[in-house]
């Protein structure tokens, strides 16, 4: 028996008012988190991948205008903000991209980490900023007791990430997501995040949704991935499955866009073309005009989400055929 | 911190000596011979020339210079030629007055300028937001001394519900409470237009800091929206406007002069513009000292609020 999803998402749709008209920049996402994986989001900038992960938060500036988030069994879109108060930060955290910008210049970090802690576990002050060196030295945070009256501009980028990472977990949360989390970051620092990502869903048993562009990062650390275009999901699977053997045309074409879906001596192709823009809206498959593959009924037709075997989906009209011939 | 210390209170010091040679100019360049005006025409030539050998007047600039600041330095400002007083002790109740009127509008000006610009920040493009930004353009737009003489009109003449002018009234012993009646429109006219100007600042500036991502951390961290305002981005947003605040305190002090005249309110303001009326020029001078000074050191005092308050100012 396979165990409940922590996040069942479905059919969610998030628009955005623009000059150009309607962005939806969540088109029908259909997706599962279970708990205690690491579930990876890629796709280029614009593909609605933090989009997405700010409407499971309902922290987004659009309008969610359909779907479901169920969260534990609870669909989040239903829920009070007051509810989705004490949600945020307890059971579902977030960190985001850039560790420069996403902690208040004014206030201590210990103070920072310790807000989630006083507000979810009404923990005395005291008790907070020494739960908040606790969570510094968990995410190996040097002379961490000191750095818990440290200004975040005394620190690191890694650092603050860090800091970030010890606010996200310190209430110990189901869902963990991360926004981008290393792109503002060195390369090397970038491994010491992820891997420190990678220990804390250890631990803690907490669920991460990675949200990324880099294939590398999925590869390395995600047990499956979900691959957005134009604001919908067109592939998932198993990272493993994935890479080895994409079934999109569109996941071919990012993994022979970059250097780690390659052998060594293979030259890169770059996807021709550019995706749709925000608020354009494409007949048929938002992929067809730049897939190598495509038909004339790609660009009448839109295809659904449908599963191909082996917890793999694919949003291609031509793996449907597959599909429909092999199970007639 | 005390090295930025140091440099700022050396940078004051630096203005204040401008300051002061400035001053010093000012009586040098008025056209016309301040002894000549001081004896009159019916003057002989000889007492002309002995009263400007006796008041130092033949002495080379530099020399005059520095026994005026000398004897500045010792609170010797020179005597007032209208009220053939010492100047400084007139200046400093004058001032004493200003003070009162300018920091009773200071704390009108501030708490309702902030007030106003974050009610309007947070109901961004509601319909509070446009009714404040309406009545924060209307009173922009209105001159200070015309509201003054609208308010005298209104409150003072028609519903006698406040004293026209003045700082205490003619007759009786002065007390808080008769003070307080007579502030209330000078403070208030005072503190309109610098009111409108900190609450369109706060606006902008809290709609700035509330696009910023650690806002959204803290929501993300499940801190109520409110709390997020408060303990957030207020404290962001009032460092950030510790500089336009400072500014405003000046030109409370210094636009002072016209609501002074409107309310007959007895400040340096007033006194300033009957001597120049009066070619009273040692109290222009110790006047514009005066106010250069405060100026100065309200300048001072905002620099190193504004190092107290943001701590990445400090390690520089």
């Amino acid at each position: 028996m396979t165990p409940e999803p922590i996040l069942r998402i479905r059919g969610l749709k998030t628009q955005f008012q623009s000059a150009a008209g309607v962005v939806r920049a969540v088109d029908g996402v259909d997706l599962d988190v279970y708990p205690g994986e690491i579930v990876g989001i890629v796709g280029e900038s614009g593909s609605g991948k933090s989009a997405l992960a700010f409407s499971i938060l309902r922290l987004t500036t659009g309008r969610i205008v359909a779907g479901e988030v169920q969260f534990r069994g609870q669909n989040l879109l239903d829920l009070r903000e007051a509810e989705m108060e004490k949600l945020r930060g307890d059971r579902i955290a977030m960190i985001f991209q850039d560790p420069m910008t996403s902690l208040n210049p004014l206030m201590r970090v210990g103070k920072q980490i310790g807000e989630a802690l006083r507000y979810h576990l009404r923990l005395s002050r005291r008790a907070a900023t020494a739960k908040a060196a606790e969570l510094l030295q968990a995410v190996h945070l040097p002379d961490a007791r000191r750095r818990v009256h440290d200004y975040p501009h005394q620190l690191s980028g890694g650092q603050r990430q860090r800091v970030a990472i010890a606010m996200g977990i310190s209430c110990t949360p189901d869902l963990l997501i991360a926004d981008e989390p290393t792109t503002a970051l060195d390369v090397t620092i970038q491994a010491q995040i992820l891997n420190l990502i990678s220990e804390t869903r250890q631990r803690t048993n907490t669920a991460v949704l990675l949200i990324t562009h880099d294939l590398g990062v999925v590869a390395q650390l995600c047990d499956r991935v979900a691959v957005m275009y134009a604001g919908q999901v067109v592939e998932q699977g198993r990272t493993a499955d994935v890479f080895a053997d994409p079934q999109h045309p569109y996941t071919i074409g990012l993994l022979g866009s970059t250097p780690h879906g390659r052998q060594r001596g293979e030259p890169l192709r770059p996807i021709p073309g550019q995706p749709p823009r925000p608020g354009e809206i494409v007949a048929g498959c938002p992929f067809a005009p730049r897939c190598t593959l495509a038909e004339e009924h790609c660009r009448r037709r839109a295809p659904d989400l449908i599963h191909i075997g082996g917890g793999r989906h694919a949003r291609c009209l031509l793996r449907t055929e597959v599909a429909y011939e092999s199970a007639s | 911190m005390r090295r930025y210390v140091t440099q700022r209170l050396l940078s004051a010091v630096i203005v204040l000596f401008g300051v002061s040679i400035m001053v010093f100019m000012v009586l040098h360049l008025t056209p016309g011979d301040p002894v000549e005006i001081m004896l009159g025409p019916t003057a002989r030539p000889g007492d002309i020339e002995r009263l400007r050998a006796e008041l130092g007047l033949t002495d080379p600039l530099p020399v005059q210079y520095v026994r005026w600041v000398s004897r500045a330095l010792q609170g010797d400002l020179g005597r007032s030629i209208q009220l053939n007083r010492p100047v400084l002790p007139e200046l400093l109740s004058r001032f004493q007055a200003t003070l009162i009127l300018a920091v009773a509008a200071a704390i009108i000006a501030f708490s309702l300028g902030l007030l106003l610009g974050v009610i309007s920040a947070v109901n961004h493009n509601r319909l509070v937001d446009r009714v404040v930004a309406g009545f924060a353009m209307l009173a922009v737009s209105m001159p200070a001394f015309w509201v003054g003489m609208i308010g005298i009109v209104v409150f003072a003449v028609n519903l006698r519900w406040l004293p026209a002018s003045g700082m205490y009234p003619p007759q009786g012993t002065p007390s808080w409470g008769k003070l307080l009646a007579h502030l209330v429109m000078p403070a208030a006219t005072l503190a309109l237009v610098p009111m409108a100007v900190i609450a369109r600042f706060t606006r902008s500036q809290m709609l700035e800091v509330l696009s910023q991502e650690f806002v959204l951390t803290a929501r993300a961290k499940g801190v109520p929206r409110a709390r997020v305002i408060i303990d957030h981005a207020f404290g962001n947003t009032l460092v950030a406007l510790i500089t336009l605040l400072g500014l405003e305190a000046g030109i409370l002090l210094a636009g002072a002069v016209y609501v002074e005249t409107v309310f007959a309110w007895p400040g340096i303001g007033s006194l300033m513009v009957e001597a120049i009326l009066k070619r009273d020029f040692p109290i222009v001078q110790g006047g514009v000292l005066v106010i250069a000074t405060s100026y100065v050191l309200i300048n001072l005092l905002t620099d190193l609020l504004h190092a107290a308050a943001d701590p990445r100012i400090r390690v520089t």
